[in-house]
């Protein structure tokens, strides 16, 4: 039918890209990113967002879980790209898109999907036992791929709400979906809040290669936190300025100026000096919006993230120092904020060296 | 009079002016990005089609009737608004009480955002849903009291009679504050741009986490109906309506929504997302005063004006 | 009476039927759902129709200020039902009834009583034509010749509420600024957006 054709192929003109950054390959991230600027496609933030599912570089066996859990949360029709140096980034995404746009086989993924989760779900009826958190990885939001079977296989809250957190033997309610009752945990200001175990997982946007945060949530303010590095490989050598400019676009990102974060991509690419770099320097003095929001956060390094600020262009103008981060003092500041907060402090930690002390 | 058969009209336009801001974005993000503004970039027809081919996704143990409901509510939300607004001479709902109907669409959209949030069952979208409460307290009173003024000028909460009071002054130039205000509300109840921590990236999408497909689409479409909503209902409120030479009375709102629409898409993409805690000291402390003082000074200006 | 009055007429009571029986409707069922949030949400709507009411007896501004407040009470009540009470999602099933024969022949008989009053009684027969603007009329008729004092009474109770809220708080001015009140910035768990 023609209009189902012109859909289909439409659909597939601007797919929206999960990027999973792996530890070790940052040179590889700036090149999908950049990529996937000058194409024009979006960054998905979500699973549910994404069409196409981009590994920069072979992960791990603790990151390949994560991913495993991302790829069954992505609704279909869904692709994989796999890219190990920069040249192929292009290619695997445009192999991605053929993929995409191959409708025989984006059917037959959907219909082995939902068959195997209709098996998964009939052996686990058959022998009913309480879902052990090691054996699935915790995940950064519920998902359960298929809305024809609405069923309790997708790893959720629940089943991370279980570990760490010292329920008493009177929780035998079961309430549907596996899920369980909450306890509850004193919050910052006082309250008696409902505590959550939650796993910040490493697929957030803009999140950190390899970076997992586990956190105790009261209401939505963190009162634990543990920083896991999943499958940790020390990173190349790269200059000061691009390592700059490189936060400075994880930083803008994350405040939502989505903008400046383009420009700052922008300015990485073109090699840390010339035109780029002046304009985004430019207009980051001019940014005064920006400074309010961040005043008061905690920054690697001390102080506040408009020093923190500051401290990124000068390493940009004058080649100075790049301050260092250490997950101790990340996992101490996140503690107290809330999880839109937290993301900030995160995205200003983590894309520097952790400190030498600790590898 | 009312006016029904201007309904598909009024929808249509809505439909229109709603690309007209997808494309006003994507224009500024290209160049942004430094890519050549072709019809294939700016054109927004590959995201819709993208959407509606996706398939939709659920989670464990949602609550699916408020969930859809939620989703369905900000175009049903955007679409009443529009019913006040006069097109032309005529107005689809000639209600004596324009002013507050807009009002209270903006007030439902408490309560279907919230709901979009809850439905979902997930951390990340209920932290979504309660920030746009957090930050729908904040700038719901100072938006109250910007309506106000203009009504207080015309003496009158109907539309139509506002549009007749500005004659010889537009609104703007007697209280460019509640202008002001009345734009940044209208960003904030849409989540658009400084005002998007609900539907926010640091948080996989906030209350956009967890839908795909068709739903996705409803709350995108939603959200760029209500700013175009908007910016039609800041025209007969503050601009003048249809008034301006040469031209007829339709095509000068036409135009005049245009740029308030472009202004808002601006904004969008300069400024970064407010955090709504810090927000919260703004609208109560600096917005809701300034817009009493404003209400104070349009209403010396009548007693001084009065015969 | 002309064949448009009549139309009018059955229109309006079709309307106001349809509406009061959303409202007793939604009314009822906030006590049968088990999920704090649609209970909330249940509610609101019902007065919503309420206020559809309101819009049918000509009364556009009460009508369509019952739905702002209302919708807006609705919000937040679901923000602090979800908080304070058990079971919010109503993935339990549970009873709200307390009382029940007592409670139901009460609520029943109320109900049937000023129902059966407002549509039984021998109402007086409209005289002339309702004036131009009837919300101003009914606002005089309840109001009267103290109308600034009411208005006044408005400004009063907002400066109560803002009181009690500053009484009411655990940290006071010199928890966030120090004995001389001198301390910038001040001492919070979160930074505020203007101010000290």
């Amino acid at each position: 039918m023609g209009l189902t054709d012109r859909l289909a192929r439409a659909a597939v003109r601007r797919p929206h890209v999960l990027l999973v950054p792996v530890p070790g390959q940052r040179t590889l991230r700036w090149g999908a990113e950049d990529a996937l600027d000058q194409l024009g496609w979006g960054r998905a933030t979500s699973p549910a967002e994404a069409d196409v599912l981009l590994s920069c570089g072979d992960p791990g066996r603790d990151l390949a879980e994560h991913i495993e859990v991302a790829w069954e949360g992505m609704p279909g029709p869904r692709a994989r790209a796999f890219a190990t140096t920069t040249d192929e980034v292009g290619a695997a995404l445009h192999a991605a898109v053929r993929e995409l746009a191959d409708l025989p086989s984006q059917r037959h993924d959907a219909r082995t999907r939902t068959a195997a989760r209709l098996s998964a779900a009939d052996q686990r009826d058959a022998a009913p036992e309480p879902p052990d958190e090691q054996a699935m990885p915790p995940d950064e939001n519920t998902m359960s791929p298929d809305e024809a079977e609405p069923d309790h296989d997708g790893m959720d809250l629940a089943d991370a709400g279980m570990g760490g957190m010292d329920h008493s033997m009177d929780m035998d309610m079961e309430l549907p979906g596996g899920l369980v009752m909450a306890d509850r945990v004193e919050d910052r200001d006082g309250l008696r809040l409902e505590g959550l175990n939650l796993s910040l997982g490493p697929l957030l946007p803009g999140w950190p290669a390899g970076l997992r945060l586990d956190v105790l949530l009261s209401g939505d303010v963190l009162t634990r936190a543990d920083v896991v590095r999943l499958d940790p490989r020390p990173e190349p050598a790269a200059p000061g300025a691009l390592l700059a400019l490189d936060a400075l676009a994880m930083l803008l990102e994350a405040a939502g100026w989505s903008e400046g974060a383009l420009r700052a991509r922008r300015a990485r690419a073109a090699g840390g000096a010339g035109p780029a770099t002046d304009d985004l320097l430019r207009r980051l003095r001019r940014a005064r919006l920006l400074r309010w929001s961040l005043r008061g956060l905690p920054a690697p390094g001390g102080g506040d993230l408009v020093d923190h600020l500051d401290r990124l262009v000068a390493v940009m103008r004058d080649d100075a120092q790049l301050p260092e981060a250490d997950d101790a003092d990340l996992a101490h500041d996140v503690v107290g904020l809330d999880l839109g907060t937290a993301a900030l402090v995160v995205a200003a930690h983590a894309p520097l060296q952790p400190a030498p002390a600790r590898v | 009079m009312s006016d029904l058969l201007l309904a598909p009209l009024a929808l249509l336009l809505l439909a229109g002016f709603a690309v007209v801001s997808v494309v006003a974005d994507r224009a500024l993000l290209a160049r942004a990005a430094g890519r050549p503004l072709a019809r294939t970039e700016l054109s927004p027809w590959p995201d819709v089609a993208r959407l509606l081919v996706q398939r939709r996704r659920t989670t464990t143990a949602p609550d699916a009737l408020l969930w859809r409901t939620g989703g369905a509510g900000l175009l049903v939300a955007a679409a009443l608004m529009l019913a006040v607004v006069p097109i032309g001479d005529s107005v689809i709902a000639d209600l004596p009480v324009g002013i507050v109907w807009f009002n209270a669409m903006d007030v439902l959209l408490w309560a279907f955002v919230w709901l979009v949030g809850w439905g979902a069952a997930s951390a990340t979208a209920l932290v979504g849903g309660y920030r746009y409460l957090a930050q729908a307290l904040a700038y719901e009173l100072p938006l109250m009291f910007a309506l106000t003024a203009p009504a207080v000028a015309a003496a009158s909460l109907d539309v139509r009679e506002v549009v007749a009071a500005q004659g010889d002054r537009w609104h703007v130039v007697e209280m460019p504050i509640a202008f002001v205000v009345f734009l940044l509300c209208v960003a904030a109840f849409s989540l658009w741009g400084p005002f998007s921590a609900p539907a926010g990236g640091d948080l996989a999408g906030g209350v956009l986490a967890e839908t795909s497909g068709v739903d996705r689409l409803l709350l995108l479409a939603g959200r760029h109906a209500l700013v175009v909503a908007g910016a039609a209902f800041a025209v007969p409120l503050f601009l003048g309506g249809g008034a301006g030479p040469l031209l007829p009375d339709w095509t000068w709102q036409l135009l005049k929504t245009l740029a308030v629409l472009l202004v808002l898409v601006v904004v969008r993409r300069r400024l970064p997302v407010l955090r709504p805690e810090r927000f919260a000291e703004v609208g109560w402390v600096l917005l809701a005063p300034l817009t009493l003082l404003q209400v104070l000074v349009t209403s010396l200006i009548v007693l001084a004006e009065a015969p | 009476m002309t064949a448009d009055d009549v139309t009018a007429d059955v229109v309006t009571t079709v309307l106001f039927v349809l509406l009061a029986l959303v409202a007793v409707g939604f009314g009822f069922l906030v006590f049968r759902v088990d999920s704090m949030a649609r209970a909330t949400f249940a509610l609101a709507v019902s007065f919503v129709a309420v206020g559809g009411i309101l819009l049918l007896l000509d009364l556009d501004y009460l009508g369509v200020v019952v739905v702002v407040m209302m919708v807006m009470e609705m919000a937040i009540m679901a923000v602090f039902m979800i908080a304070y009470m058990m079971n919010p999602a109503g993935l339990m099933p549970m009873s709200m009834y307390h009382d029940k024969p007592p409670a139901m022949s009460i609520a029943v008989g109320t109900f049937v009583v000023l129902a059966g009053g407002a549509l039984l009684v021998d109402w007086p027969e409209r005289q002339g034509a309702p004036p131009a603007d009837v919300t101003e009329q009914v606002g005089l008729g309840i109001m009267g010749s103290h109308m600034l004092v009411m208005m006044g009474i408005g400004a009063v109770i907002l400066t109560t509420i803002v009181s009690a809220l500053v009484l009411a708080s655990a940290r006071s001015r010199y928890d966030r600024l120090g004995d001389d009140l001198k301390a910038r910035p001040a001492r919070d768990p979160i930074r505020g957006g203007v101010g000290p």
